[in-house]
């Protein structure tokens, strides 16, 4: 087990780096932003497998924090798609 | 000290520091009781402002404030309240347990919920009470318009009673997954376990994000930020609130539903009709009823498709409720019914259930909506769920369980004369709301030619009667309490495990473990280490902590409430961090003396979780909420950030390399824990103690470099009041640092058990799982405030 947790250390800190690679702007911010995010998922996923130990858990543990992650998604995205597109566009100042 | 002779401050002492779950299922009831009573006097008085056209009663101001308190108390402090005094005393009885999972957190729940209830109500006497509606509709409660110290006392209670909830949801759901009697396989659960199940997972759901709505608003009343005074604050206020308030009607609905079939069962002499039909049902409800908050806000602006989706499913979740109640009809078909006053309590639930519940569809209609928001035909429709199906259940479980917890009965002629002025006096009260259907419901007072002051004469006559019936409860329960006939331990030939040991219960509840597993009731009695030893220890479980940790949040969250307004707010804040590290310690030193120890209950049913221990189940429930509340702050900010025509570009406010290396220290602290826990597998002691070491120290520099940065932001003028992206900013990092500070806490627990030599190596898993989600929340906040 050892081996494998210093294995997932140091992918982490690879793909860190790989992300604000990414920040510097070599690429337009969409796929600057989808990439850094994507990269943000990997990491967040290997913690999650191999430092609290979800791959070695049972079902019944695993699906806790998946359903969280569900529920997690769906509230993102029904509190950003509840307005129409551009509906503060016309009154919002710059913050 | 149960053994001693009780004089009356050790009496006292008693109930200030118990931790057994009848005892906190007391609390609960009385303190709900009370708060019941103060609510439904705001109600009398505004009942009789409303009574006449152009009253003078009461003021504009008063009005607000008492319709304001009148519905937070009635439904966060008296409602759900009422209904986990219930769960706390019944749910271990029925499933077989001796306590809950955790009696310190449960005991801790308790307080946390009375000292806010008492935060809530103190606006009363410091310069008025929030009085912006229950909802705290934005932007209402920003300072500019609601400047007193009520709205923001409101939100401190709110963010405390949110605290309790979700803590006593991780104690309830891991009891029932952890702790049933050995043959007690879910599906043999009685029913009221399984409403009480999903209640809980529903609170699991509902109540983080109205913990980070509630987070948000005291940041703007008291640091300045500006996320419900913005653009679009009226927006994100409703939907994080909604998403917490329609979950929260079968909330607070579920555990007094539950009852009912207990009761009909008992009552008809038949099992539960389709209690599978029912269980599903009840799956089904608690899904829908996170996919429907929005036709609260069909009239906000939110888009068509949104409109659609949430009309669908509203309408939808009226089946699974259907069934229920015909299940709950079907149970009474050829029964030898006794029309005892539970019973009469739990038809008159059923009854006013189906006339809210058939309201409510109405509303589910976008185009009708358009026409009943906001008027008297939609309080009407709510009152008659949430005080008649409600309210009615949870007193059918009061005179059912009340022989069961005195060890006396009720007087029967008061209790069915109780029903009968309640049911009476309730649709006096209610049903002439149906008809005032273009009465606006957020109004103090009426002209006369508007024809609306006959039928609010008439509800107001009907709150006369139904308010002060309650009177007759009150009476019956004390005098009974004193004087009832002597119960015995199963008085209704009740089926369930409650009523197989005595009234009321011993201290560990049974006279032995209940065995199930042959079909036939039986007790197991343990030698040794076992039960008898368990039992004298579960006596003597009082703990001081649990309610001076309250009491310091309490003055904590008192002080940052008044912080804005008062010097003393400071002093009362500072007190309170003081005397909440105190009593922290001394949790933690009774943990690693083991002067607080709950023995593993042997033998015990655990199905799915066999592979998992209470802690590790509770830590990963904990998790579960936590997600929830940070999707909550991460959504706030996604939201500003798509509605903002301009946002700050990466790197203009904040310094990458200052990102970067916090991240770097973060991901390494994560490595060092998961190493301390490779140490902690082989026994290798001065592995782990290093190992935890370097974690606290990683995460105490993380928090140094984010003081720091905090601090040259400050001085650069990007302050609290800078607009959405400090707002933004600020508070999400700075409740990420606030976990960090937990986590140093626990670090330091761990340690210290270390050196004591009594660390356990699931102890440091269980840990780690929450160490690792807060280095996982970074892990996003990182590129979302940095690189993008």
């Amino acid at each position: 087990m050892r081996s494998i947790y210093i294995f997932v250390y140091i992918i982490l800190i690879i793909i860190t780096i790989l992300e604000v690679f990414l920040a510097t702007g070599i690429f337009s911010y969409l796929i600057m932003a989808t990439g850094i995010l994507i990269l943000a998922g990997i990491k967040a996923t290997l913690i999650a497998l191999f430092y609290q130990h979800l791959k070695y858990e049972p079902e019944s543990i695993k699906f806790i924090p998946l359903v969280a992650l569900i529920l997690l998604s769906g509230l993102l995205i029904a509190l950003i798609t509840a307005v129409p597109p551009g509906a503060f566009q016309s009154t919002a100042s710059s913050p | 000290m149960e053994n001693q002779t009780p004089n009356k401050k050790s009496r006292i002492l008693k109930w200030l520091l118990t931790t057994n779950h009848k005892d906190i299922g007391i609390l609960y009831f009385v303190t709900s009781l009370t708060f019941f009573i103060i609510a439904g006097i705001l109600a009398l008085l505004m009942r009789t402002q409303l009574a006449i056209p152009s009253n003078n009663f009461l003021n504009a101001e008063e009005y607000n404030q008492a319709v304001t308190m009148h519905g937070l108390i009635m439904l966060l402090w008296f409602l759900s309240p009422l209904g986990v005094a219930f769960a706390n005393y019944f749910v271990p009885l029925q499933i077989g347990a001796r306590d809950l999972a955790f009696p310190r957190l449960n005991a801790l729940s308790y307080w946390l919920y009375l000292f806010s209830g008492i935060i809530a109500a103190s606006g009363f006497i410091l310069g008025g009470a929030a009085d912006v509606g229950w909802t705290y509709y934005a932007p209402l409660t920003a300072v500019k318009y609601s400047p007193g110290p009520g709205v923001t006392l409101g939100a401190a209670a709110i963010a405390m009673i949110s605290a309790s909830v979700t803590i006593g949801t991780i104690n309830f759901l891991v009891t029932i997954a952890k702790l049933r009697a050995p043959g007690m396989k879910l599906i043999h659960m009685p029913l009221y376990v399984w409403f009480i199940l999903f209640t809980m997972i529903l609170m699991l759901i509902a109540f983080p994000p109205l913990l980070g709505a509630a987070i948000l608003l005291l940041s703007d009343r008291v640091l300045g930020t500006s996320f419900f005074n913005s653009v679009g604050a009226a927006i994100i206020w409703d939907n994080l609130f909604w998403f917490f308030g329609h979950p929260e009607v079968y909330i607070l609905l579920l555990p007094g539903f539950g009852i009912i079939p207990e009761v009909l069962s008992v009552f008809s002499r038949r099992p539960v009709y389709g209690k599978k039909i029912i269980i599903a049902s009840l799956a089904v409800a608690t899904l829908l009823s996170i996919t429907v908050w929005g036709h609260h806000m069909y009239v906000t602006g939110v888009s068509r498709e949104w409109r659609e989706y949430m009309n669908i499913t509203t309408e939808i979740i009226s089946i699974p409720f259907g069934l229920i109640v015909i299940s709950f009809i079907a149970t009474l078909v050829g029964g030898a019914i006794r029309l005892k006053t539970p019973l009469l309590f739990a038809l008159g639930s059923i009854f006013l259930f189906v006339i809210g519940g058939s309201t409510g569809v109405f509303q589910s209609s976008v185009a009708l909506d358009y026409q009943f928001r906001g008027t008297y035909w939609v309080v009407g429709h709510f009152h008659y769920v949430l005080v008649g199906a409600t309210i009615f259940g949870l007193f059918a479980g009061i005179y059912y369980w009340f022989p069961k917890i005195t060890g006396r009965m009720y007087n029967e002629k008061l209790g069915k004369l109780h029903f009968l002025i309640s049911f009476i006096g309730f649709n006096i009260l209610y049903f002439p709301m149906f008809l005032l259907i273009d009465m606006p419901r957020r109004i103090w007072t009426y002209q006369p030619n508007t024809g609306w002051g006959e039928l609010n004469m008439i509800a107001t006559i009907g709150a006369f009667i139904f308010g002060p019936a309650q009177l007759l409860l009150f009476y019956n329960l004390y005098k009974s309490m004193k004087h009832g006939d002597l119960a015995g331990a199963n008085p209704w030939g009740g089926w369930t495990l409650e009523w197989a040991t005595s009234s009321p219960p011993p201290p560990e509840d049974f006279p032995g473990i209940p065995d199930l597993r042959t079909g036939v009731l039986h007790f197991v009695q343990l030698d040794g280490s076992g039960l008898s030893e368990v039992g004298a220890n579960h006596s003597n479980h009082l703990s001081k902590w649990p309610i001076i940790i309250s009491l310091s949040l309490a003055l904590f969250l008192f002080g940052v409430s008044l912080w804005p307004l008062n010097v003393a707010g400071s002093i009362i804040f500072f007190a309170g961090v003081i005397i909440g590290l105190y009593a922290l310690i001394g949790w933690s030193r009774d943990d690693i003396k083991e002067h607080f120890k709950i023995p593993e209950e042997p033998m015990r049913e655990q199905w799915p979780f066999e592979k998992a221990d209470k802690i590790k189940l509770g830590v990963w429930i904990l998790v579960f909420s936590e997600m929830l509340l940070f999707a909550t702050l991460i959504g706030t900010y996604a939201y500003y950030r798509y509605i903002s025509p301009t946002w700050p570009a990466p790197g203009t406010i904040h310094d990458i390399r200052i990102g970067t290396v916090n991240t770097l220290i973060l991901l390494t602290s994560s490595f060092t824990l998961i190493m301390a826990l490779v140490f902690a597998r082989v026994n290798n002691l001065r592995g782990l103690k290093i190992g935890l070491i370097l974690t606290f120290g990683l995460g105490l520099l993380f928090l140094i470099i984010k003081g720091f940065e905090w601090s040259e932001l400050m001085l650069h003028n990007f302050t609290f009041s800078s607009g959405l992206p400090a707002s933004t900013y600020y508070i999400t990092t700075g409740t990420h640092a606030a976990h960090v500070i937990a986590g140093l806490g626990g670090l330091l627990y761990l340690i210290a058990k270390t050196f004591n030599g009594n660390v356990k190596v699931n102890t440091v898993e269980s840990f780690g799982i929450y160490w690792h989600f807060v280095d996982i929340v970074w892990i996003f906040l990182f590129p979302l405030f940095y690189l993008l």
